[in-house]
């Protein structure tokens, strides 16, 4: 019999007009919420929305665990009642026409709710100006929620399939999804726990690896003995060892709130890997749907022996969690961790089956699935532990580097293999600067492994490394001519790009060397959507003069359009450069902010002269939006802050103010 | 036709039916009868493919009813226990069924709900108890199925209603030859209507007849002889109950009715009246006449 011969659409139908809100939930709610969420997006972003997988992926990523459970228990909760069984069960409709009908008709309405969400997001996405969202992007959206969906309604029409409640259904969907990652978890929180924070040594055979800034302290006689030797400390936080290879499976299993949207990524090996589990939950559903006795329900398993297994799986995570936290404490913490054990035994029970049933074999189960936990436990504990603490500067063959950027929703991985880059990482790792801004966090390859750890850098290190991490990307005519969206600084351009596209693939063509001197480089990054995720290609802005001019002549632009839009709504001005004599620029900017920004806003509507001397202001709006202008003449600003000053300097205010300024520069000399 | 064959169903260590044979002619309404907890609703849920047997057979109509669509078509089943969807009105309801069973009648579920005064637009869910079963009767009248099975069929019904369903039954086996099962812990209940009886005690059909055969071979009389006379005097007669009140004796005998008033005639009785013999009646001197009380059975 074909498949769709055993698709009974009538029944469908009835099936889900009996449950009209939960209809209106998945034709309405859900893509009109999405929507919501996406405008609320892209309002908090007045420079431009770049919509990235991550970004787009807030309510689809919660929806996923809430989506195909309300569906599953739609279709199915008829054989959670004895009338409602006796009603279906007579229907002329075989189990096995059931069960395809709801997989069939529950993916199908599955797929027409992500379609719909999906396209209603692309919609509105043409209405607004200032959004960055291409067809690729929605498509691969598309095709990892419906994955994960139908993966997570899989797993809960098979658990479905062999409970007799939905309490326990969803205690059966909860184990499939969540018992081996957490296994692994809790496995590798032990067998790697000396990693966290764990002392290990960078060995510099190499001099180009040897910091120039290393300290230890007077008295740290095995930090003065390990750097006489070359080798350099630094924190080792964990083994990259240590990821849960399940969640290579499906990101379902990487659910940790909203946080697991970051890992929202089109992966195809772990889509084909999820693809496939679904299948093979929805087969064995299938077999064991078909075989199911209807008779069997209100409670939790037909047979008690499967009762008290799925009640030993549930117990293992909270008897793991109990076995740390009493393990080497008093007899009475344990007693009453073995009392919270019994008294969650006997519950599970009451809620499940509504009454406790053959104690002794309750007792027996009890004591059997106690001991086996903690033979678990005990065992995962005798594990050996890592212990690598050395690492040869000239074995690490590669550094992962992340960082995080902020308009894609996304971490960005640079792969550093160039040894002379290495050996600086490796130097900024062991000598960490106190005065650092940023925490970066790097992977470092060693025979084959890799381990995780951070280096600190300083605002002036981190740019410095990263635009050289930037310009060691190979930018392709290609990928310029692939890119959907630009920015200068943080703006992104509303206007048409193509401009900019010509000149820079007219410059990759040419070959030609920088030309010129660079006073500025401001910076142009395409965005492309290449191998299904938003890649970034920074350009410098000083591959030309004209190009320079142009960039900032946009910029100043957008920033003169922001200024008529926002006008009254800018919350602080300051310079990128330390001026003479501008130590109270924050008091008078914090008086005459109106008067500055109308400077600023005058300033910026003349051309701008790349040869003269150029001052940077940075303008902060709202909801931390911000922006850069350039501007000419910078003792004309200066003759204007000084105006300023003229008029605050009798003030009481300055006066305290230049008092409180003074003695903190007073405290500093101290 | 159905035909049981040594079925038995168990829950755990609770055996509910044990080797239960029976077999229910076509065209005939059959009524099970039996205490609670006896497994009349058990028995209708094995026929109905709700639940699996342990062992036996149920055939019908020489088929296997597992998980077969075609032959399920021409069952329905009302269960004790009422269910509806909450947010559908009669007419929903009565548009899943037109879904499911393909020759469910409109009209004829319009016709039945007009007699009964039933608000098709209304919630069902919102209906009385007794309202709620003249829904799920006519619901499964309308299907048109063969084969109908009814349990508790007329629980939180009044009097009035009862008998208006009784037609309807009764009409849908004699115009559209549909044969009914229905199950009553209560035989005054179906009396009227069935034809044939099945007693279900322990787990097993303890007794099983023709209505018709049952009746014309039990006669109740009063008599009165001259002089006194005791049941010795009636040693002649297959004497089922003998109860005497005064000078007047009421008897239950076994036998055709002509052949019985003969040889009362033949006493010279003072008095011979002959009084109408309820089911309940019939059943209980038949399970006497077999050695068991009646009233620990029903």
């Amino acid at each position: 019999m074909s498949l769709m011969k055993l698709f009974n659409y009538k029944y469908f139908f009835q099936n889900i007009k009996k449950s009209a809100s939960v209809l209106a939930l998945f034709i309405g709610i859900i893509p009109i919420l999405n929507v919501i969420i996406f405008l609320l997006l892209v309002s908090g972003s007045p420079n431009g929305f770049l919509a990235t997988l991550s970004n787009l992926s807030i309510l689809l990523f919660i929806g996923m665990y809430i989506i195909p459970l309300i569906l599953a228990y739609t279709l199915y909760n008829f054989m959670f009642k004895r009338k409602s069984i006796d009603f279906i069960g007579s229907m002329p409709i075989s189990k096995k026409s059931i069960y395809l009908t709801n997989t069939i008709g529950g993916s199908l309405l599955l797929f027409v709710m992500l379609l719909l969400t999906i396209s209603l997001m692309g919609l509105t996405s043409l209405l607004l100006p200032n959004v960055y969202l291409t067809f690729p992007l929605l498509f691969d959206l598309f095709v990892i929620f419906l994955v994960g969906y139908l993966f997570m309604y899989s797993i809960v029409t098979l658990a479905f399939s062999v409970v007799g409640n939905f309490i326990t259904g969803l205690a059966v969907a909860l184990l499939l999804l969540f018992l081996l990652p957490y296994f692994q978890i809790y496995k590798n929180s032990i067998v790697y726990s000396g990693y966290y924070s764990k002392d290990a040594y960078i060995v510099c055979h190499d001099e180009a690896c040897i910091p120039d800034n290393y300290t230890c302290y007077e008295y740290d006689y095995s930090c003065l003995e390990h750097q006489r030797k070359n080798e350099y400390r630094f924190y080792l936080y964990e083994s990259a060892n240590t990821n849960i290879p399940i969640f290579s499976i499906a990101p379902l299993f990487a659910f940790f709130g909203v946080e697991g949207v970051k890992w929202v990524a089109f992966d195809k090996g772990q889509l084909f890997t999820t693809g496939l589990l679904t299948l093979f939950y929805f087969t064995i559903g299938y077999f064991i749907y078909k075989r199911r006795k209807l008779e069997h329900c209100e409670t939790s398993f037909y047979h008690f022996s499967v009762h008290l297994i799925v009640k030993g799986l549930t117990m293992f995570p909270i008897c793991t969690i109990l076995y740390e936290m009493v393990r080497g404490q008093s007899f009475y913490a344990n007693l009453f961790a073995l009392a919270l054990l019994l008294i969650y035994y006997f519950v599970y029970d009451l809620i499940t089956r509504k009454h406790i049933e053959k104690i002794k074999v309750s007792f027996l189960a009890f004591g059997v699935t106690l001991f086996t936990s903690l033979g678990i436990c005990f065992f995962i504990h005798q594990l050996p532990k890592e212990t690598v603490t050395y690492f040869a500067s000239e074995d690490i063959s590669s550094i992962q580097i992340k960082k995080y950027r902020e308009e894609m929703y996304q971490t960005e991985t640079y792969m550093v293999k160039d040894k002379n880059t290495i050996h600086q990482i490796l130097r900024y790792l062991v000598q960490g600067d106190s005065k650092h801004t940023y925490n970066v966090d790097i992977t470092l390859s060693s025979k084959g492994r890799e381990y995780e750890t951070n280096i600190l850098l300083t605002e002036e290190q981190y740019s410095t490394l990263f635009e050289k991490l930037e310009a060691s990307k190979t930018v392709s005519q290609e990928s310029i001519e692939g890119a959907y969206a630009l920015s200068i600084y943080h703006n992104f351009v509303t206007q048409d790009f193509s401009w900019y596209k010509d000149k820079v693939s007219a410059f990759l063509t040419s070959g030609e060397k920088q030309s010129g001197t660079c006073l500025v480089d401001t910076g142009l990054t395409f965005y492309r959507y290449h191998h299904h995720k938003v890649e970034s290609i920074r350009i410098s802005s000083c591959i030309s003069e004209e190009l320079q001019k142009k960039i900032i002549q946009d910029n100043n632009q957008k920033i003169s359009e922001w200024y008529n839009k926002n006008r009254g709504h800018f919350t602080y001005v300051s310079l990128d450069e330390e001026l003479e004599g501008m130590e109270d620029f924050d008091f008078l900017e914090s008086r005459y902010a109106m008067r500055i920004h109308q400077y600023i806003y005058e300033a910026i509507q003349k051309p701008i002269l790349l040869q003269e001397d150029m001052l940077i202001i940075s303008i902060v709006g709202e909801q931390n939006s911000s922006a850069r202008a350039y501007i000419n003449d910078k003792d004309a600003f200066v003759s204007f802050i000084e105006a300023l000053r003229e008029e605050a300097k009798n003030t009481q205010e300055y006066q305290e103010y230049k008092q409180q300024l003074e003695g903190k520069v007073r405290g500093e000399d101290t | 036709m159905i035909t049981i064959e040594k079925v038995g169903k168990s829950f755990g260590k609770n055996e509910i039916l044990k080797d239960v044979s029976c077999t229910i002619q076509n065209n005939s309404i059959y009524g099970l009868v039996g205490a609670n907890g006896a497994g009349k609703s058990t028995l209708l849920r094995l026929i109905n493919g709700v639940y699996e047997m342990d062992k036996g057979s149920i055939q019908i109509d020489g088929e296997e009813l597992s998980d077969n669509e075609a032959l399920k078509q021409k069952l329905v089943f009302v269960p004790d226990d009422l269910f509806f969807y909450s947010t559908y009105t009669l007419l929903d309801s009565a548009k899943f069924y037109e879904a499911m069973y393909e020759n469910f009648a409109m009209e004829d579920f319009f016709e039945m709900a007009s007699l009964l005064k039933l608000d098709i637009h209304k919630k069902v869910s919102t209906f009385s108890k007794g309202m709620k079963r003249q829904c799920a009767l006519i619901l499964a009248l309308a299907t048109n199925a063969e084969y109908l099975f009814f349990d508790e069929t007329f629980d939180g019904v009044d009097p009035v209603i009862r008998n208006v369903l009784k037609k309807l039954l009764a009409k849908q086996t004699m115009e559209k030859n549909a044969t009914i099962v229905m199950t009553s812990h209560n035989l005054r209940e179906l009396e009227d209507i069935c034809d044939n009886l099945g007693l279900l005690y322990k787990g097993g059909i303890l007794f099983e007849s023709d209505i018709d055969t049952l009746k014309t071979n039990m006669c109740k009389v009063q008599v009165s002889l001259k002089g006194e006379f005791n049941e010795e005097n009636f040693k002649d007669f297959a004497v089922l109950h003998y109860k005497k009140c005064g000078s007047v004796a009421t008897l239950i005998l076994r036998g055709k009715e002509e052949e019985i008033r003969d040889k009362m005639k033949k006493m010279k009785p003072i008095i011979l009246d002959w009084l109408p013999i309820t089911l309940e009646e019939l059943f209980i001197y038949e399970m006497e006449s077999v050695g068991y009380v009646f009233n620990e059975i029903v």
